[in-house]
């Protein structure tokens, strides 16, 4: 009987969290809209200018004492139907727009990897217009020109200001990859240090620096197995309970959140 | 400053009812703490950082009278990095003889809980009397089995994976393993933490967003819980605090624990892996008896 009743409490007090986070969720997004509405900036930015939208995210950013230059985008994606693609190449469009060099998006089961990349690559291509100063790169996976080892070098070739390179990943490249590092011919146990290990994995990755930011969407905060090795400082940050409801302002909150953060490296 | 020193264990009724109805529904079988704060919060009060220290390591012995209350079987804590060795010696030795003190003078109360302590991270990098109390802490305790405490010291998940790699490479050269038996899951097998269970929660405190080099291995279907509250402040209203949100975000962690196929022990069908995994044991076995009589080797 008091069993009973403890379980009727435990499931009461989740159904009024519940109840406080969706109408705390709802009344967010309404005031979203609404701000929105007033600003008179559309919800679909790939319809606004681009000048409008670089002038808009420059000016919010110029305060900031830092801004990340590899962010990662944690995906909370259970099949095809539940992406927006249009949301992602807006955040491709910020990022670059933030000098921000890297963007690599996650998902864990590796829908976006596996099912949607070439949509994505072809929605870039299409809605995604690059100014004469501007590069986008596609990652060692999709870019057949660059070979693996290679990754892209920085400073930037060819004199461009804005150079972004996107890579999507899955739990696939979390761990499986390192199969690869084992079977590596030149590993000898006498050289196995940090740095060398450092190296090694760097490479099997295209060179991509470690992520400082990480995004992640919905309300659960975990790496889903993001990248295990790249992931030791990064800080993670959630942008948006849902994918469709994400907006410029909270990706340039999310920006502000970072800036305010300070790392003391163990001392 | 009366309620930090308070070690009575006996909880309030609220206290009592509220874990009553937290345990109706799923409870984390294995959680971790980065316990960040101490110094922040000694200077809040003027006290200096050793102190923080110390208060910091009773809010660890509460802990461990809460986790068994609640159902909690595995303990994981990061006590100290590698990167800690950068802070000032006198920090650093004040570090040392705190820890040396507290396993000492805990060893009874291990026994008496049931507790089985294993001390992960980069042992060879610790002074020789720290060696000593760890092995015996270590040995000593290895047949308890109501919980298991890790506490990560001279630890940095970076060190632990590339000690894991050099293992399997090592066991390689050895003849013990050949090319077709390498993956990525027999990392997971030669981990410190190759013995625990999945991590299924992980409490950061003091508002940090990051997990400064903490089991990021180990980590893919864990829950991440941060608060803003100081190592020291933590209660266990906040670990209660912890376990409701991991039960709000258990559909997410038991998707990802079936995709990362996290069981333990693991299932290998390599009697070649298992008898190299059995022999792994035994060696860390033995060193930790040798570091127990000061032997070097």
């Amino acid at each position: 009987m008091e069993s009973m009743i403890l379980k009727a409490i435990w499931f009461i007090i989740h159904f009024i969290v519940d109840l406080i986070e969706s109408l705390f969720y709802y009344g967010l997004e309404f005031r979203e809209n609404f701000i929105y509405f007033i600003k008179n900036i559309s919800i679909d930015s790939l319809s606004r200018s681009k000048k409008n939208e670089l002038a808009y995210i420059e000016a919010r950013i110029n305060d900031l004492k830092k801004l990340p230059k590899h962010i990662a985008v944690i995906l909370n994606i259970n099949n095809k139907k539940d992406v927006d693609l249009s949301k992602l190449v807006n955040l491709v469009s910020w990022s670059m727009n933030s000098n921000v060099n890297f963007i690599s998006f996650y998902d864990y089961k590796g829908i976006l990897k596996n099912q949607l990349a070439s949509s994505f690559h072809q929605l870039i291509k299409d809605k995604l217009t690059l100014n004469n100063d501007e590069n986008l790169v596609w990652g060692p996976d999709y870019n057949l020109k660059a070979s693996l080892n290679e990754g892209v070098e920085f400073p930037h070739r060819n004199g461009f200001i804005k150079h972004l390179v996107i890579n999507i990943y899955s739990s696939y490249d979390s761990y499986s990859l390192f199969n690869k590092l084992l079977t590596d011919d030149e590993l000898s146990s006498k050289d196995i240090k940090i740095e060398n290990v450092n190296k090694k994995i760097s490479k099997l990755y295209g060179n991509i620096p470690e992520p400082e930011l990480a995004l992640y969407i919905g309300k659960t905060t975990c790496t889903a197995g993001f990248l295990p090795w790249h992931i030791r400082l990064t800080e993670f940050i959630q942008i948006s309970y849902k994918l469709k409801n994400l907006t410029l302002d909270k990706y340039i909150r999310v920006l502000y959140k970072y800036a305010k953060c300070e790392q003391r490296y163990g001392k | 400053m009366n309620q930090y020193k308070n070690n009575e264990t006996k909880l309030s009724f609220f206290e009592n009812l509220a874990i009553k109805i937290i345990k109706q529904g799923p409870i984390p079988k294995h959680i971790a703490f980065i316990m960040d704060g101490n110094r922040r919060w000694a200077t809040n009060f003027n006290l200096n950082k050793s102190e923080g220290h110390e208060f910091g390591s009773e809010k660890l012995s509460k802990i461990l009278k809460w986790c068994p209350k609640i159902g909690i079987k595995e303990v994981t804590v990061y006590a100290f990095s590698i990167e800690n060795f950068k802070r000032s010696q006198d920090e650093v030795n004040a570090i040392m003889k705190l820890f040396i003190r507290k396993l000492l003078e805990k060893e009874q109360e291990l026994h008496e809980k049931g507790i089985k302590v294993k001390v992960i991270g980069n042992l060879d990098m610790l002074p020789n009397d720290v060696q000593k109390v760890v092995a015996d802490a270590m040995l000593s305790t290895k047949d308890n089995s109501k919980l298991n405490l890790n506490i990560a010291f001279a630890y940095s998940s970076r060190e632990e994976i590339t000690n894991s790699i050099k293992t399997i490479v090592e066991g390689v050269e050895n003849n013990e393993l050949i090319l077709e038996d390498l993956d990525n899951v027999l990392i997971d097998e030669c981990l410190y933490t190759n013995q625990s269970s999945p991590v299924d929660l992980l409490v950061r405190t003091s508002g940090e967003m990051r997990f400064s080099d903490f089991l990021l291995w180990q980590v893919p279907s864990t829950v991440f819980y941060f608060t803003t509250s100081l190592w020291p402040d933590f209660t266990l209203w906040h670990l209660l605090a912890a376990v409701f949100y991991y039960q709000r975000n258990y559909t997410q962690a038991k998707a990802l624990k079936e995709h990362y196929n996290q069981t333990r022990p693991a299932i290998t069908n390599n009697p070649r892996v298992d008898k190299f995994l059995a022999n792994l044991e035994e060696k860390r076995c033995t060193k930790l008896v040798e570091m127990n009589r000061l032997i070097k080797s």
